[in-house]
């Protein structure tokens, strides 16, 4: 009797574990001889550390791998090229009015979803209603501003904006994917979340999406702009990174996508491996609560800025494959960055500074000003041991001039809880001080520098620490609206220096990019810059041309 | 027996609805939010109204009372809602889960047993022996190593310096195997994980056993064993051996019910797609459905553990039922 149990009790687990029912058959020798492409790769495995649930543009999770990830399926009507600049995409053509109010669109002809049915203007419009009534972050918000879409023919669309912006073809344009309107438009609100088909018009077809496994990715070998290099994408989900690294090493996978960390570079630079470099444009910062005294205080948050040596940073964390920030946020390699916005690092300065406003050492070493110990809580990540090591350095250089900051390593959520609450400015903060960052995309558009720094909550989403400016408010709404380049480089540059002087945050660096890969499975690799090497580009060479 | 059994039932209802409400407490006692998992990236940057739309869809706006007793209602019509995280049924990825949790622990915890067991009873045998003392101090070493270096350990040289073994996964996902070769393929995936597993948990058995062995040994109608003349194997198989069982099957009992909560470390670096990893994502990302059913699976399997124990060790030591 209890042999029986135990056999049925194993044979049920091994039942559930084979093989998963019917398998889709468009895998295999889907790709014919024809494709006329000189060096295709069949197949290339890339680990990603964490899954993208359903890998729809209302589900897939983080904005690289997830969203590049989602761009392989779905297309844009532009797209960024190594450069960061927008090219033509869906569409072929695309014309702006002098007032900068109007985006009139010529798609290119001929295309068609992953089921065969043809992409139209139609579509297009669709997408933009969709995605405006049924909210998803990233691709809701740069929608916003668009007043009216007409359709006039079905390959041609006119866009009117409510005010002249020019980040929109960075914004939306090249961010925004078009949904098939035949399929989407059956999905109702409530429901979209849990919508899985994906069919799109892009370089592949999603034929697997495995949360607990893979991501299985089929070449879309009528594709408008040629089919893509690497015939069949495989993204095995590895949990752990030291894991995803030792897979590399064995040849299980061809590249990852998380960045090499820099004591690993070394190690992946000879033999069949290469390490792809590039400048990073997401920004590792130290942000304050301004609304808490005595970080209110201008002086007290220069002197911390001239007490944190942002080169030894780089230099210890980041073994150098890192840039030491500017404190006006924009990245030194930035077309739109102030030359005269230098790198600042001098502890008498600070010292000086501190003495300046009356706040003289306690008998513990701590300054004291008005009363109170200049002491304060560094919140960091817990899951992120180099902002945990920054945190310290940050600590121990701050002890030096005075200042007292006690780090605290907590998990991510719990930050967010109390430095951004729901993600909504307006909800107010309960922190000191806290390592922060922001993504790539961030720096891209210039225009982002409006959210960091307005006052207003509905303007100023991303203005975490509360700085209140005039000055940069009245900076800022010049900005987001202003379409002639120059004044926004002008612009941009003033809120550059006002970011320096006023200092809501200390800037400290940008880590470069490092992406190790086997060059001898696949060597077509294509780094945008700040963003990396997994993207569109390294699979559809035409996009970058 | 009657009276025996309706008692440790009604404990058992009880405890699970302690359970339940705590599963349902907990998550939500973390700071943070599963907004970010509604939102996705750039949550910040949607307005006040969108965002209330987002948690009024989760069901997440209503006051705590009246989401506890939805979810006792759904709870009771067998639904455990939806992950935030996943966007699939949590049922069906517990059910996906599963299988790979038990199959991992569930191998892990015979070979525990059975090498512990035996392990122990010869050595408990042999007490102050030369081997006794080496076979002490390799468990004892084994007690203390830390899975996680291990299981890198074992990835490093039998996976990449000597590749052997597959470094990650339960299976193959780049070749689409059937049939045997399939089975071949999770079986090959399976070695790494449940030797290290293996190792770092057959201390507490082997342990047990010995000590009881030990204790056993002592007893007096050992000795009248061996003076009835019966053979040194005689003795340690019929006589020692089944009495010092007891302890063990305890420890087998307890570790039953954490069959299921999986090996999370192990799971992690091996990226074995198992429960305890999954629950350790669910925490940290605020996937509160995905964690209260976690967490349900996780009671009813220990507490229906401890109850089959419960009821069973009456059949094992006839003593329990009388005191």
């Amino acid at each position: 009797m209890h042999r029986i149990i135990a056999l049925t009790l194993i044979a049920l687990v091994l039942a559930a574990c084979s093989p998963s029912s019917p398998s889709t058959p468009a895998s295999g020798s889907a790709t014919g001889p024809t494709s006329q492409a000189t060096r295709t790769v069949p197949s290339l495995r890339i680990a990603i550390l964490n899954d993208e649930s359903t890998l729809t543009p209302y589900t897939y999770r983080f904005g690289y791998p997830g969203l590049q990830m989602l761009y392989l399926v779905y297309d844009t009507l532009m797209v960024l090229d190594a450069e960061n600049t927008p090219k033509p995409l869906l569409a072929s053509d695309v014309k702006i009015g002098p007032d900068g109010t109007t985006y009139d669109l010529t798609l290119r002809t001929g295309v068609t979803w992953h089921d065969g049915k043809p992409l139209t203007a139609d579509d297009v419009k669709f997408t933009f209603d969709y995605f405006l009534a049924n909210p998803k972050g990233s691709f809701t918000t740069p929608l916003r501003q668009v007043a009216t879409v007409t359709v006039t023919s079905p390959t041609a669309l006119s866009i009117r904006l409510r005010d002249p912006n020019p980040s929109f073809p960075i914004r939306a344009l090249a961010t925004v994917p078009i949904l098939p309107k035949h399929l989407w438009e059956s999905v109702e609100g409530a429901r979209v979340n849990d919508y899985a088909a994906t069919v799109g018009s892009g370089p592949y077809k999603l034929v697997e999406a495995n949360p607990n496994s893979a991501y299985r990715l089929q070449a879309n070998t009528s594709y408008m702009l040629g089919a893509p290099t690497v015939t069949e994408l495989i993204f095995p989900i590895i949990r752990d990174q030291n894991t995803a690294f030792q897979a590399l090493r064995s040849g299980e996978v061809q590249a990852i996508t998380r960045e090499t960390p820099a004591e690993l570079v070394n190690q992946f630079n000879s033999g069949p491996f290469k390490v792809a470099k590039g400048p990073g444009f997401a920004s590792t910062l130290l942000q304050f609560n301004l609304e808490r005294a005595p970080l209110d205080r201008r002086e007290v948050r220069q002197a911390i800025d001239y007490a944190i040596d942002k080169r030894m940073l780089v230099q210890t964390l980041l073994l150098n494959l890192g840039t030491a920030a500017t404190p006006g946020f924009v990245h030194p390699d930035s077309p739109y960055h102030d030359p005269a916005v230098n790198l600042r690092y001098d502890p008498n300065r600070a010292k000086s500074l501190l003495d300046g406003i009356g706040a003289r050492p306690g008998s513990d070493g701590t300054r004291v000003l008005d009363g109170r110990p200049l002491s304060f809580t560094l919140l960091v990540y817990s899951n992120n041991p180099t902002r945990i090591r920054a945190a310290e350095l940050i600590s121990g250089m701050l002890k030096e001039v005075g200042i007292t900051a006690t780090v605290r390593a907590m998990d991510a959520d719990s930050v967010d809880a109390l430095v951004w609450p729901d993600f909504d400015v307006a909800k107010g903060r309960n922190f000191d001080m806290a390592i922060w960052g922001w993504s790539a995309p961030v720096q891209v558009d210039i225009g982002r520098l409006v959210d960091l720094v307005h006052s207003d909550v509905r303007i100023g989403t991303s203005n975490i620490g509360g700085f209140k400016s005039a000055e940069a408010d009245r900076l800022a709404d010049q900005l987001r609206t202003t379409a002639d380049e120059s004044t926004r480089k002008r612009l941009a540059q003033s809120i550059e220096q006002l970011i320096a002087t006023e200092l809501p945050f200390v800037m400290l660096y940008f880590a470069d990019g490092a992406y190790a890969y086997r060059a001898d499975a696949y060597d077509g690799w294509v780094y945008q810059k700040g963003q990396g090497i997994f993207t569109r580009l390294s699979f559809v060479p035409a996009m970058n041309r | 027996m009657a009276r025996y059994l309706l008692n440790k039932l009604g404990q058992f209802a009880a405890v699970l609805f302690i359970a339940v409400t705590i599963n349902f407490l907990l998550p939500r006692a973390m700071p943070g939010s599963p907004l970010s998992l509604l939102a996705g990236e750039e949550a910040g940057s949607l307005t006040g109204g969108e965002r209330q739309r987002l948690l009024r869809e989760a069901g997440l706006d209503r006051p705590l009372h009246e989401q506890y007793l939805r979810y006792l209602g759904d709870l009771a019509r067998g639904d455990l809602g939806t992950s935030l995280s996943r966007r699939q049924p949590v049922a069906a990825i517990l059910l996906d889960r599963l299988p790979w949790t038990l199959l991992l622990t569930g191998s892990a915890l015979v070979l525990t047993t059975v090498i512990g067991t035996i392990a122990g009873a010869v050595v408990g045998w042999r007490r102050g022996g030369t081997l006794d003392v080496a076979a002490l101090g390799l468990f004892l070493v084994l007690e203390s190593l830390p899975a996680f270096w291990l299981a890198m350990l074992a990835v490093a040289i039998l996976a990449v310096q000597f590749p052997l073994f597959p470094t990650f996964g339960a299976r193959d996902v780049a070749a689409q195997l059937q049939g045997p070769a399939y089975w071949l393929d999770v079986a090959h995936h399976l070695v790494l994980p449940v030797s290290v597993l293996t190792l770092v948990s057959v201390s507490a058995t082997f342990l047990t056993m010995r000590a009881s062995m030990t204790s056993v040994l002592g007893e007096e109608y050992i000795q009248v064993a061996r003076a009835k003349g019966l053979s040194g194997r005689q003795v340690l198989f019929r006589h020692a051996l089944r009495n010092a069982l007891l302890p063990v099957a305890t420890v087998t009992m307890l570790n039953l019910g954490q069959l299921v909560a999986g090996a999370t470390v192990i799971e992690t670096v091996f990226s074995y797609p198992g429960i305890g990893r999954m629950m350790y994502e669910a925490a940290t990302t605020r996937d509160y459905p995905l964690l209260q059913g976690g967490f349900l699976l996780l009671t009813v399997s220990v507490v229906l553990a401890n109850l089959i124990s419960d009821l069973i060790y009456p059949l094992l030591d006839p003593r329990v039922t009388r005191g």
